[in-house]
Protein backbone atom coordinates (compact mmCIF):
# COMPACT_ATOMS: atom_id res chain seq x y z
CA UNK A 1 0.00 0.00 0.00
CA UNK A 2 3.06 2.33 0.73
CA UNK A 3 4.63 1.27 -2.04
CA UNK A 4 1.31 2.61 -4.40
CA UNK A 5 0.75 5.64 -2.51
CA UNK A 6 4.27 6.59 -2.89
CA UNK A 7 4.23 5.85 -6.71
CA UNK A 8 0.94 7.84 -7.11
CA UNK A 9 2.55 10.78 -5.31
CA UNK A 10 5.33 11.09 -8.02
CA UNK A 11 2.22 10.95 -11.07
CA UNK A 12 0.45 13.45 -9.12
CA UNK A 13 3.70 15.72 -8.52
CA UNK A 14 4.17 15.39 -12.59
CA UNK A 15 0.70 16.56 -13.47
CA UNK A 16 1.25 20.00 -11.51
CA UNK A 17 4.55 20.27 -12.89
CA UNK A 18 3.60 19.98 -16.54
CA UNK A 19 1.47 22.38 -18.15
CA UNK A 20 -0.79 20.55 -19.39
CA UNK A 21 -3.54 20.98 -17.25
CA UNK A 22 -3.01 24.21 -17.14
CA UNK A 23 -3.66 24.75 -20.54
CA UNK A 24 -6.71 23.15 -20.85
CA UNK A 25 -8.49 24.65 -17.51
CA UNK A 26 -7.45 28.28 -18.90
CA UNK A 27 -8.59 27.38 -22.37
CA UNK A 28 -11.90 26.34 -20.78
CA UNK A 29 -12.09 29.19 -18.72
CA UNK A 30 -11.91 31.49 -21.56
CA UNK A 31 -13.97 30.36 -23.63
CA UNK A 32 -16.56 29.87 -21.11
CA UNK A 33 -16.23 33.61 -19.60
CA UNK A 34 -16.22 34.79 -23.71
CA UNK A 35 -19.58 32.88 -24.28
CA UNK A 36 -21.05 34.01 -20.78
CA UNK A 37 -20.52 37.57 -22.10
CA UNK A 38 -22.30 36.79 -25.35
CA UNK A 39 -25.88 38.66 -25.18
CA UNK A 40 -28.67 36.81 -26.84
CA UNK A 41 -31.48 39.18 -26.89
CA UNK A 42 -30.61 41.42 -23.70
CA UNK A 43 -31.41 38.04 -21.82
CA UNK A 44 -29.26 37.52 -19.23
CA UNK A 45 -31.05 34.63 -17.12
CA UNK A 46 -29.93 32.38 -20.46
CA UNK A 47 -27.56 29.52 -19.05
CA UNK A 48 -28.15 26.69 -20.16
CA UNK A 49 -26.63 27.02 -23.39
CA UNK A 50 -23.31 27.72 -21.27
CA UNK A 51 -23.45 24.58 -18.73
CA UNK A 52 -23.58 22.79 -22.23
CA UNK A 53 -20.49 24.00 -23.39
CA UNK A 54 -18.55 24.25 -20.42
CA UNK A 55 -19.61 20.85 -19.72
CA UNK A 56 -18.39 19.91 -22.90
CA UNK A 57 -15.29 21.43 -22.30
CA UNK A 58 -14.36 19.83 -19.30
CA UNK A 59 -15.39 16.38 -20.77
CA UNK A 60 -12.49 17.09 -23.38
CA UNK A 61 -10.17 18.48 -21.30
CA UNK A 62 -10.35 15.70 -18.84
CA UNK A 63 -10.23 12.54 -21.35
CA UNK A 64 -7.09 14.71 -22.64
CA UNK A 65 -5.23 14.95 -19.59
CA UNK A 66 -5.66 11.33 -18.34
CA UNK A 67 -5.15 9.81 -21.65
CA UNK A 68 -1.90 11.77 -21.90
CA UNK A 69 -0.81 11.45 -18.67
CA UNK A 70 -1.79 7.46 -18.51
CA UNK A 71 -0.12 6.71 -22.07
CA UNK A 72 3.15 7.94 -20.85
CA UNK A 73 3.59 6.74 -17.59
CA UNK A 74 5.36 3.18 -18.22
CA UNK A 75 6.97 4.11 -21.62
CA UNK A 76 8.53 6.87 -19.68
CA UNK A 77 9.68 4.65 -17.31
CA UNK A 78 11.31 2.45 -19.76
CA UNK A 79 12.62 5.25 -21.73
CA UNK A 80 14.72 7.08 -18.92
CA UNK A 81 15.96 3.88 -17.76
CA UNK A 82 14.38 4.59 -14.49
CA UNK A 83 12.19 1.53 -14.19
CA UNK A 84 15.16 -0.32 -13.30
CA UNK A 85 16.55 1.10 -9.95
CA UNK A 86 12.93 1.07 -9.21
CA UNK A 87 11.97 -2.58 -9.75
CA UNK A 88 14.81 -3.00 -7.90
CA UNK A 89 13.78 -1.52 -4.73
CA UNK A 90 11.97 -3.99 -4.26
CA UNK A 91 8.74 -2.78 -6.39
CA UNK A 92 6.90 -5.67 -7.55
CA UNK A 93 5.55 -5.26 -11.58
CA UNK A 94 2.15 -5.44 -10.04
CA UNK A 95 2.80 -2.51 -7.57
CA UNK A 96 4.09 -1.26 -10.80
CA UNK A 97 0.90 -1.17 -12.71
CA UNK A 98 -1.60 -0.13 -9.94
CA UNK A 99 0.65 2.82 -8.46
CA UNK A 100 0.55 4.35 -11.96
CA UNK A 101 -3.10 3.71 -12.19
CA UNK A 102 -3.72 5.36 -8.47
CA UNK A 103 -1.56 8.21 -9.50
CA UNK A 104 -2.97 8.56 -12.57
CA UNK A 105 -6.72 8.65 -11.43
CA UNK A 106 -5.65 10.78 -8.49
CA UNK A 107 -4.55 13.37 -10.90
CA UNK A 108 -7.62 13.60 -13.07
CA UNK A 109 -9.85 13.41 -10.19
CA UNK A 110 -7.83 16.83 -8.91
CA UNK A 111 -8.09 18.14 -12.15
CA UNK A 112 -11.53 17.02 -12.34
CA UNK A 113 -12.35 18.29 -8.63
CA UNK A 114 -11.13 21.90 -9.90
CA UNK A 115 -13.28 21.49 -13.70
CA UNK A 116 -16.35 20.96 -11.52
CA UNK A 117 -15.32 23.61 -8.90
CA UNK A 118 -15.31 26.63 -12.05
CA UNK A 119 -18.09 24.99 -13.63
CA UNK A 120 -20.26 25.43 -10.12
CA UNK A 121 -18.75 28.74 -9.32
CA UNK A 122 -19.50 30.09 -13.13
CA UNK A 123 -23.33 28.46 -12.61
CA UNK A 124 -23.62 30.59 -8.97
CA UNK A 125 -22.44 33.90 -10.94
CA UNK A 126 -24.93 33.01 -13.46
CA UNK A 127 -27.49 32.57 -10.45
CA UNK A 128 -28.33 29.40 -11.24
CA UNK A 129 -26.10 26.79 -9.51
CA UNK A 130 -28.28 23.97 -10.21
CA UNK A 131 -28.07 21.06 -8.28
CA UNK A 132 -25.09 20.40 -5.61
CA UNK A 133 -26.27 16.42 -5.09
CA UNK A 134 -26.25 16.30 -9.29
CA UNK A 135 -22.86 18.03 -9.67
CA UNK A 136 -21.43 15.76 -7.20
CA UNK A 137 -23.19 12.69 -8.89
CA UNK A 138 -21.67 14.14 -12.52
CA UNK A 139 -17.98 14.42 -10.71
CA UNK A 140 -18.13 11.26 -9.06
CA UNK A 141 -19.71 8.94 -12.12
CA UNK A 142 -17.12 11.29 -14.61
CA UNK A 143 -13.88 10.11 -12.19
CA UNK A 144 -14.94 6.44 -12.08
CA UNK A 145 -15.53 6.40 -16.08
CA UNK A 146 -11.57 8.12 -16.23
CA UNK A 147 -10.89 5.05 -13.81
CA UNK A 148 -11.86 2.63 -17.07
CA UNK A 149 -10.13 4.99 -19.53
CA UNK A 150 -7.08 5.61 -17.37
CA UNK A 151 -6.76 1.39 -16.62
CA UNK A 152 -7.32 1.24 -20.39
CA UNK A 153 -4.41 3.77 -21.69
CA UNK A 154 -2.27 1.74 -18.98
CA UNK A 155 -2.68 -1.71 -20.68
CA UNK A 156 -1.96 0.45 -24.15
CA UNK A 157 0.86 1.54 -23.26
CA UNK A 158 2.28 -1.63 -22.67
CA UNK A 159 0.95 -3.14 -26.13
CA UNK A 160 1.39 -0.12 -28.17
CA UNK A 161 5.07 0.75 -29.67
CA UNK A 162 4.27 4.91 -28.77
CA UNK A 163 2.56 6.72 -26.24
CA UNK A 164 0.78 9.12 -29.42
CA UNK A 165 -0.12 5.93 -30.84
CA UNK A 166 -1.43 4.67 -28.01
CA UNK A 167 -2.99 8.03 -27.05
CA UNK A 168 -4.73 8.35 -30.71
CA UNK A 169 -6.38 4.92 -29.99
CA UNK A 170 -7.57 5.51 -27.00
CA UNK A 171 -9.12 8.83 -28.10
CA UNK A 172 -10.45 7.05 -30.82
CA UNK A 173 -12.01 4.06 -28.96
CA UNK A 174 -13.50 6.21 -26.32
CA UNK A 175 -15.10 8.62 -28.67
CA UNK A 176 -16.40 5.61 -30.42
CA UNK A 177 -18.19 3.83 -27.51
CA UNK A 178 -19.25 7.23 -26.13
CA UNK A 179 -21.43 7.54 -29.08
CA UNK A 180 -22.37 4.01 -30.34
CA UNK A 181 -22.15 1.79 -27.84
CA UNK A 182 -25.29 2.36 -26.21
CA UNK A 183 -27.30 1.81 -29.10
CA UNK A 184 -25.37 -1.56 -30.45
CA UNK A 185 -28.07 -3.35 -29.08
CA UNK A 186 -30.18 -2.02 -31.64
CA UNK A 187 -27.74 -2.03 -34.60
CA UNK A 188 -27.68 -5.98 -33.62
CA UNK A 189 -31.33 -6.83 -33.92
CA UNK A 190 -31.03 -5.37 -37.51
CA UNK A 191 -28.09 -7.16 -38.58
CA UNK A 192 -28.60 -10.66 -39.95
CA UNK A 193 -26.37 -13.43 -38.81
CA UNK A 194 -23.24 -13.96 -37.90
CA UNK A 195 -22.99 -10.27 -37.54
CA UNK A 196 -25.95 -9.79 -35.00
CA UNK A 197 -24.42 -11.64 -32.48
CA UNK A 198 -20.94 -10.64 -33.20
CA UNK A 199 -22.14 -6.86 -32.61
CA UNK A 200 -24.26 -7.95 -29.93
CA UNK A 201 -21.16 -9.75 -28.04
CA UNK A 202 -19.64 -6.58 -28.96
CA UNK A 203 -22.01 -4.38 -27.11
CA UNK A 204 -21.84 -6.69 -23.89
CA UNK A 205 -18.22 -7.01 -23.92
CA UNK A 206 -17.50 -3.29 -24.20
CA UNK A 207 -17.08 -1.01 -21.02
CA UNK A 208 -20.58 1.34 -21.48
CA UNK A 209 -18.64 4.95 -20.78
CA UNK A 210 -21.90 6.81 -21.90
CA UNK A 211 -23.32 5.61 -18.71
CA UNK A 212 -21.77 7.61 -17.00
CA UNK A 213 -22.56 10.82 -18.65
CA UNK A 214 -25.12 13.05 -16.76
CA UNK A 215 -24.22 16.42 -18.35
CA UNK A 216 -27.64 16.17 -20.42
CA UNK A 217 -29.40 15.83 -16.55
CA UNK A 218 -27.13 18.87 -15.27
CA UNK A 219 -27.99 20.61 -18.09
CA UNK A 220 -31.91 20.49 -17.60
CA UNK A 221 -32.17 20.80 -14.33
CA UNK A 222 -33.63 17.27 -13.82
CA UNK A 223 -33.90 15.61 -10.27
CA UNK A 224 -30.87 13.47 -9.01
CA UNK A 225 -29.64 10.13 -9.75
CA UNK A 226 -30.61 6.77 -7.39
CA UNK A 227 -27.88 6.40 -5.44
CA UNK A 228 -28.32 3.06 -5.87
CA UNK A 229 -27.80 3.43 -10.00
CA UNK A 230 -24.43 5.63 -9.17
CA UNK A 231 -23.55 2.52 -6.84
CA UNK A 232 -23.97 -0.02 -9.23
CA UNK A 233 -22.05 1.93 -12.01
CA UNK A 234 -19.08 2.56 -9.91
CA UNK A 235 -19.06 -1.55 -9.38
CA UNK A 236 -19.32 -1.28 -13.33
CA UNK A 237 -16.37 0.99 -13.90
CA UNK A 238 -14.23 -0.86 -11.03
CA UNK A 239 -14.93 -4.51 -12.61
CA UNK A 240 -13.91 -2.73 -16.43
CA UNK A 241 -10.82 -0.73 -14.45
CA UNK A 242 -9.71 -3.99 -12.64
CA UNK A 243 -9.79 -6.18 -16.02
CA UNK A 244 -7.41 -3.85 -17.75
CA UNK A 245 -5.36 -3.58 -15.29
CA UNK A 246 -5.13 -7.64 -14.74
CA UNK A 247 -4.49 -7.22 -18.32
CA UNK A 248 -1.64 -5.11 -18.31
CA UNK A 249 -0.07 -6.61 -15.10
CA UNK A 250 -0.11 -9.87 -17.21
CA UNK A 251 1.78 -8.14 -19.79
CA UNK A 252 4.06 -6.22 -18.07
CA UNK A 253 5.24 -9.59 -16.17
CA UNK A 254 5.76 -10.98 -19.37
CA UNK A 255 7.36 -8.17 -20.70
CA UNK A 256 11.68 -8.23 -21.17
CA UNK A 257 12.76 -4.51 -20.20
CA UNK A 258 15.48 -3.41 -23.22
CA UNK A 259 18.49 -3.15 -21.38
CA UNK B 1 26.73 33.65 -46.93
CA UNK B 2 26.57 37.13 -46.10
CA UNK B 3 24.01 39.87 -44.78
CA UNK B 4 23.46 41.57 -47.94
CA UNK B 5 23.06 38.17 -49.69
CA UNK B 6 20.53 36.97 -47.21
CA UNK B 7 18.61 40.51 -47.45
CA UNK B 8 18.66 40.31 -51.37
CA UNK B 9 17.19 36.26 -51.32
CA UNK B 10 14.99 37.23 -49.06
CA UNK B 11 13.70 40.41 -50.74
CA UNK B 12 13.23 38.34 -54.09
CA UNK B 13 10.89 36.15 -52.08
CA UNK B 14 8.77 38.57 -51.12
CA UNK B 15 8.61 39.85 -54.51
CA UNK B 16 7.50 36.85 -55.47
CA UNK B 17 5.14 35.74 -53.49
CA UNK B 18 3.55 39.27 -53.89
CA UNK B 19 3.90 38.56 -57.79
CA UNK B 20 2.71 35.31 -57.72
CA UNK B 21 -0.47 36.56 -54.96
CA UNK B 22 -1.62 38.87 -57.44
CA UNK B 23 -1.50 36.37 -60.51
CA UNK B 24 -3.43 33.98 -58.60
CA UNK B 25 -5.73 35.55 -56.86
CA UNK B 26 -8.36 36.27 -59.65
CA UNK B 27 -8.15 32.88 -61.17
CA UNK B 28 -8.40 31.13 -57.33
CA UNK B 29 -12.27 32.74 -57.22
CA UNK B 30 -13.34 30.19 -59.85
CA UNK B 31 -11.88 27.14 -57.78
CA UNK B 32 -13.25 28.85 -54.79
CA UNK B 33 -16.69 29.07 -55.46
CA UNK B 34 -19.01 30.95 -53.29
CA UNK B 35 -16.36 31.37 -50.66
CA UNK B 36 -14.69 33.70 -52.75
CA UNK B 37 -17.23 36.15 -52.45
CA UNK B 38 -17.90 35.09 -49.30
CA UNK B 39 -19.29 37.94 -46.56
CA UNK B 40 -18.98 36.67 -43.38
CA UNK B 41 -16.17 34.78 -41.77
CA UNK B 42 -18.31 31.73 -40.89
CA UNK B 43 -18.94 31.02 -45.37
CA UNK B 44 -15.37 31.84 -45.60
CA UNK B 45 -14.68 29.21 -43.30
CA UNK B 46 -16.86 26.53 -43.80
CA UNK B 47 -18.67 27.25 -47.28
CA UNK B 48 -22.05 25.65 -48.03
CA UNK B 49 -21.10 23.14 -44.63
CA UNK B 50 -22.09 25.65 -42.41
CA UNK B 51 -25.62 24.91 -43.19
CA UNK B 52 -25.34 21.18 -41.61
CA UNK B 53 -24.01 23.38 -38.36
CA UNK B 54 -27.27 25.50 -38.82
CA UNK B 55 -29.64 22.31 -38.73
CA UNK B 56 -27.63 21.07 -35.75
CA UNK B 57 -28.59 24.25 -33.69
CA UNK B 58 -31.92 24.18 -35.09
CA UNK B 59 -32.51 20.54 -33.75
CA UNK B 60 -30.61 21.53 -30.59
CA UNK B 61 -33.49 24.62 -29.33
CA UNK B 62 -35.79 21.15 -30.00
CA UNK B 63 -33.98 19.61 -28.14
CA UNK B 64 -33.89 22.16 -25.15
CA UNK B 65 -37.91 22.67 -25.52
CA UNK B 66 -37.74 19.21 -24.14
CA UNK B 67 -35.72 19.47 -21.68
CA UNK B 68 -33.27 17.04 -23.22
CA UNK B 69 -35.84 14.04 -24.14
CA UNK B 70 -35.17 13.68 -27.85
CA UNK B 71 -34.61 10.85 -29.71
CA UNK B 72 -31.19 10.25 -31.32
CA UNK B 73 -30.67 9.52 -35.12
CA UNK B 74 -30.69 5.46 -33.82
CA UNK B 75 -33.83 5.80 -32.33
CA UNK B 76 -35.13 8.22 -35.41
CA UNK B 77 -34.14 5.14 -37.44
CA UNK B 78 -35.61 2.51 -35.51
CA UNK B 79 -39.12 4.36 -35.55
CA UNK B 80 -39.03 4.88 -39.56
CA UNK B 81 -38.31 0.85 -39.70
CA UNK B 82 -40.79 0.12 -36.91
CA UNK B 83 -43.54 2.47 -38.64
CA UNK B 84 -42.51 2.15 -42.17
CA UNK B 85 -40.30 4.54 -43.90
CA UNK B 86 -42.94 6.11 -46.10
CA UNK B 87 -45.25 6.68 -43.30
CA UNK B 88 -46.81 10.20 -42.91
CA UNK B 89 -44.68 11.28 -40.14
CA UNK B 90 -47.17 13.44 -38.34
CA UNK B 91 -49.54 10.42 -38.46
CA UNK B 92 -46.68 8.37 -36.90
CA UNK B 93 -45.95 11.13 -34.54
CA UNK B 94 -49.80 10.75 -33.20
CA UNK B 95 -49.15 7.04 -33.37
CA UNK B 96 -46.25 6.87 -31.35
CA UNK B 97 -47.02 10.00 -29.35
CA UNK B 98 -44.20 11.62 -29.64
CA UNK B 99 -44.63 14.81 -32.13
CA UNK B 100 -41.43 16.35 -31.54
CA UNK B 101 -39.05 13.49 -33.01
CA UNK B 102 -36.42 15.21 -35.51
CA UNK B 103 -37.69 16.26 -39.07
CA UNK B 104 -40.55 19.01 -39.73
CA UNK B 105 -41.42 19.73 -35.70
CA UNK B 106 -40.01 23.38 -35.05
CA UNK B 107 -40.14 24.49 -31.52
CA UNK B 108 -42.80 26.84 -31.73
CA UNK B 109 -44.84 24.70 -33.66
CA UNK B 110 -44.71 22.20 -30.99
CA UNK B 111 -45.49 23.85 -28.34
CA UNK B 112 -48.37 25.12 -30.14
CA UNK B 113 -49.76 21.51 -30.21
CA UNK B 114 -48.03 20.96 -26.65
CA UNK B 115 -50.47 23.63 -25.40
CA UNK B 116 -53.52 22.85 -27.75
CA UNK B 117 -53.74 19.16 -27.15
CA UNK B 118 -51.61 18.84 -23.71
CA UNK B 119 -53.67 16.11 -21.87
CA UNK B 120 -54.39 13.78 -25.30
CA UNK B 121 -50.61 14.36 -25.97
CA UNK B 122 -49.47 13.08 -22.67
CA UNK B 123 -52.15 10.28 -22.70
CA UNK B 124 -50.29 8.69 -25.61
CA UNK B 125 -47.27 8.99 -24.61
CA UNK B 126 -47.89 7.12 -21.65
CA UNK B 127 -49.72 4.87 -23.33
CA UNK B 128 -46.26 3.99 -25.31
CA UNK B 129 -44.33 2.54 -22.44
CA UNK B 130 -40.74 4.04 -22.06
CA UNK B 131 -41.67 6.52 -24.52
CA UNK B 132 -39.97 6.72 -27.98
CA UNK B 133 -37.19 4.72 -26.40
CA UNK B 134 -39.55 1.41 -26.21
CA UNK B 135 -38.90 -0.64 -22.90
CA UNK B 136 -35.02 -1.34 -21.96
CA UNK B 137 -33.93 -4.45 -23.78
CA UNK B 138 -31.67 -5.90 -21.29
CA UNK B 139 -30.09 -4.76 -18.14
CA UNK B 140 -27.48 -2.52 -19.71
CA UNK B 141 -30.20 -0.13 -20.87
CA UNK B 142 -32.29 -1.03 -18.08
CA UNK B 143 -29.50 0.73 -16.07
CA UNK B 144 -28.57 3.56 -18.53
CA UNK B 145 -31.82 5.14 -18.09
CA UNK B 146 -31.32 5.96 -14.43
CA UNK B 147 -28.45 8.53 -16.14
CA UNK B 148 -30.62 9.39 -19.15
CA UNK B 149 -33.39 12.05 -19.14
CA UNK B 150 -36.80 9.76 -19.55
CA UNK B 151 -39.18 12.36 -18.28
CA UNK B 152 -40.99 14.28 -20.81
CA UNK B 153 -41.12 17.81 -20.07
CA UNK B 154 -41.35 21.34 -21.68
CA UNK B 155 -40.14 24.36 -20.86
CA UNK B 156 -42.54 26.56 -19.47
CA UNK B 157 -43.01 29.44 -16.92
CA UNK B 158 -40.10 30.92 -15.05
CA UNK B 159 -38.46 32.47 -18.59
CA UNK B 160 -37.12 29.30 -18.97
CA UNK B 161 -38.40 29.19 -22.58
CA UNK B 162 -35.44 31.80 -23.79
CA UNK B 163 -33.29 28.92 -22.95
CA UNK B 164 -34.14 28.11 -26.70
CA UNK B 165 -32.87 31.19 -28.35
CA UNK B 166 -28.68 30.97 -28.04
CA UNK B 167 -29.61 28.14 -30.58
CA UNK B 168 -32.23 29.80 -32.47
CA UNK B 169 -29.01 32.78 -32.42
CA UNK B 170 -26.65 30.41 -33.45
CA UNK B 171 -28.54 28.95 -36.07
CA UNK B 172 -29.21 32.21 -38.11
CA UNK B 173 -25.34 32.83 -37.91
CA UNK B 174 -24.20 29.85 -39.79
CA UNK B 175 -27.13 29.90 -42.27
CA UNK B 176 -28.79 33.50 -42.42
CA UNK B 177 -30.94 31.84 -45.38
CA UNK B 178 -33.17 29.66 -42.78
CA UNK B 179 -36.55 31.44 -42.95
CA UNK B 180 -37.63 29.52 -40.00
CA UNK B 181 -35.33 30.33 -37.67
CA UNK B 182 -36.20 33.73 -37.67
CA UNK B 183 -39.95 33.31 -37.43
CA UNK B 184 -39.98 30.41 -34.24
CA UNK B 185 -37.33 32.88 -32.47
CA UNK B 186 -39.93 35.69 -32.79
CA UNK B 187 -42.80 33.26 -31.86
CA UNK B 188 -40.36 32.90 -28.46
CA UNK B 189 -39.52 36.23 -28.36
CA UNK B 190 -42.79 37.82 -28.76
CA UNK B 191 -45.51 35.47 -27.69
CA UNK B 192 -43.85 33.99 -25.29
CA UNK B 193 -41.19 35.76 -23.59
CA UNK B 194 -43.08 39.02 -24.23
CA UNK B 195 -40.33 40.40 -26.10
CA UNK B 196 -41.89 42.11 -29.52
CA UNK B 197 -39.07 44.56 -30.08
CA UNK B 198 -36.35 42.04 -29.95
CA UNK B 199 -38.80 39.91 -31.99
CA UNK B 200 -38.83 42.63 -34.52
CA UNK B 201 -35.64 43.42 -34.96
CA UNK B 202 -34.85 39.42 -35.33
CA UNK B 203 -37.53 39.38 -37.83
CA UNK B 204 -35.82 42.45 -39.45
CA UNK B 205 -32.54 40.92 -39.59
CA UNK B 206 -33.86 37.88 -41.57
CA UNK B 207 -35.91 40.13 -44.08
CA UNK B 208 -32.42 41.51 -44.59
CA UNK B 209 -31.18 38.43 -45.27
CA UNK B 210 -34.31 36.89 -47.20
CA UNK B 211 -35.85 40.11 -48.75
CA UNK B 212 -39.09 38.93 -50.21
CA UNK B 213 -39.92 36.08 -47.86
CA UNK B 214 -43.48 35.92 -46.98
CA UNK B 215 -42.73 34.01 -43.89
CA UNK B 216 -40.88 36.40 -42.57
CA UNK B 217 -43.66 39.75 -43.47
CA UNK B 218 -46.38 37.31 -42.34
CA UNK B 219 -44.55 37.35 -38.83
CA UNK B 220 -43.99 41.13 -39.13
CA UNK B 221 -47.52 41.70 -39.83
CA UNK B 222 -48.48 39.81 -37.12
CA UNK B 223 -46.02 41.55 -35.02
CA UNK B 224 -47.69 44.83 -36.13
CA UNK B 225 -50.88 43.78 -35.46
CA UNK B 226 -51.07 41.60 -31.95
CA UNK B 227 -48.69 43.68 -30.37
CA UNK B 228 -48.48 47.50 -31.87
CA UNK B 229 -52.41 46.89 -32.50
CA UNK B 230 -51.40 48.99 -36.15
CA UNK B 231 -53.77 47.97 -38.91
CA UNK B 232 -52.36 49.74 -41.55
CA UNK B 233 -48.80 48.76 -41.59
CA UNK B 234 -49.94 45.16 -40.48
CA UNK B 235 -52.18 45.50 -43.96
CA UNK B 236 -48.88 47.31 -45.75
CA UNK B 237 -46.54 43.87 -44.63
CA UNK B 238 -49.49 40.95 -45.02
CA UNK B 239 -50.15 42.89 -48.67
CA UNK B 240 -46.30 42.40 -49.47
CA UNK B 241 -46.19 38.88 -48.38
CA UNK B 242 -48.91 38.08 -50.10
CA UNK B 243 -47.08 39.54 -53.33
CA UNK B 244 -43.71 37.50 -52.33
CA UNK B 245 -46.30 34.39 -51.99
CA UNK B 246 -47.06 34.78 -55.44
CA UNK B 247 -43.77 36.15 -56.79
CA UNK B 248 -42.44 32.37 -55.09
CA UNK B 249 -45.65 30.00 -55.83
CA UNK B 250 -47.04 29.96 -59.25
CA UNK B 251 -49.72 27.58 -58.62
CA UNK B 252 -51.90 26.26 -55.37
CA UNK B 253 -50.76 23.17 -53.85
CA UNK B 254 -50.68 20.99 -50.33
CA UNK B 255 -47.31 22.67 -49.42
CA UNK B 256 -48.03 26.06 -50.01
CA UNK B 257 -51.41 26.62 -49.00
CA UNK B 258 -50.32 26.89 -45.35
CA UNK B 259 -48.46 29.75 -45.64
CA UNK B 260 -51.34 31.31 -47.94
CA UNK B 261 -54.20 30.54 -45.38
CA UNK B 262 -51.98 31.85 -42.64
CA UNK B 263 -51.66 35.27 -44.27
CA UNK B 264 -55.47 35.67 -45.47
CA UNK B 265 -56.46 33.70 -41.80
CA UNK B 266 -54.84 36.76 -39.67
CA UNK B 267 -55.95 39.35 -41.78
CA UNK B 268 -59.78 38.30 -42.18
CA UNK B 269 -58.99 38.16 -38.35
CA UNK B 270 -57.82 41.62 -37.87
CA UNK B 271 -60.63 43.21 -40.21
CA UNK B 272 -63.30 41.76 -38.08
CA UNK B 273 -61.84 42.65 -34.60
CA UNK B 274 -62.10 46.69 -36.26
CA UNK B 275 -65.56 45.85 -37.17
CA UNK B 276 -64.17 46.11 -41.02
CA UNK B 277 -67.27 43.09 -41.89
CA UNK B 278 -67.70 43.56 -45.90
CA UNK B 279 -63.78 43.29 -45.87
CA UNK B 280 -63.89 40.28 -43.12
CA UNK B 281 -66.19 38.41 -45.02
CA UNK B 282 -63.89 38.49 -48.52
CA UNK B 283 -60.96 37.45 -46.55
CA UNK B 284 -62.82 34.55 -44.71
CA UNK B 285 -64.17 33.51 -48.16
CA UNK B 286 -61.29 33.44 -49.69
CA UNK B 287 -59.70 31.16 -46.87
CA UNK B 288 -62.93 29.26 -47.17
CA UNK B 289 -60.80 27.93 -50.64
CA UNK B 290 -57.65 27.41 -48.81
CA UNK B 291 -58.99 26.02 -45.29
CA UNK B 292 -58.73 22.35 -44.35
CA UNK B 293 -62.11 22.85 -42.63
CA UNK B 294 -64.04 24.97 -44.87
CA UNK B 295 -67.58 24.02 -43.49
CA UNK B 296 -66.10 26.01 -39.90
CA UNK B 297 -65.09 28.91 -42.10
CA UNK B 298 -68.55 28.65 -43.92
CA UNK B 299 -70.26 29.19 -40.42
CA UNK B 300 -68.09 31.59 -39.82
CA UNK B 301 -69.03 33.77 -42.92
CA UNK B 302 -72.54 33.00 -42.90
CA UNK B 303 -72.50 34.62 -38.32
CA UNK B 304 -70.72 37.76 -39.82
CA UNK B 305 -73.47 38.08 -42.89
CA UNK B 306 -76.08 38.22 -40.41
CA UNK B 307 -74.13 40.75 -38.19
CA UNK B 308 -73.74 42.74 -41.23
CA UNK B 309 -77.67 42.51 -41.94
CA UNK B 310 -78.40 43.87 -38.50
CA UNK B 311 -76.28 46.68 -38.89
CA UNK B 312 -78.26 48.12 -42.12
Amino acid sequence: MKTWFALAGVVVRELYRRKDFYVLFVLTALITLLLASVDFFEDVRVVRYLREVTLLLIWVSALVIAVVTAARQIPAERESRTIFPLLAKPVTRAQVVVGKFAGVWLASGLALALFYGFYLLVGALQGAPGSWTLGLQAFWLHWMMLAVVVSMAILGSLIFSAPSVNSTICFIVVAGILLLAGHLNVIAAAQPDPWGPVVYGLYYALPHLELFDVRDLLIHEHPPVAWGAVGVATLYAAVYAGLFLLGAWWIFRKKALPT
Amino acid sequence: MNGRTTILIAGALVTTAVALAAWLEPRSEAWRGRRAHADSFLLALLGDGRRLFANHFFVKADVYLHSGYYPSIFDQARAACEHGVGADPAARDHETGQGHGAGPATPARCTEECTHDEHDHEAHREAVAGGFMGPPRDWIERLARHFKVTEHTHLAGGHTEAEVLPWLRLASEFDPHQVEVYTTAAYWLADRLGKPEQAEVFLRRGLRANPDSEEILLELGRLAWQNQRDAERARHLWQAAERAWRLHNGTLNETNRLVLGRIVGLRAQMEEELGNYEEAIRYWTRLQELSPHPEAVAQRVASLRERLAAMH
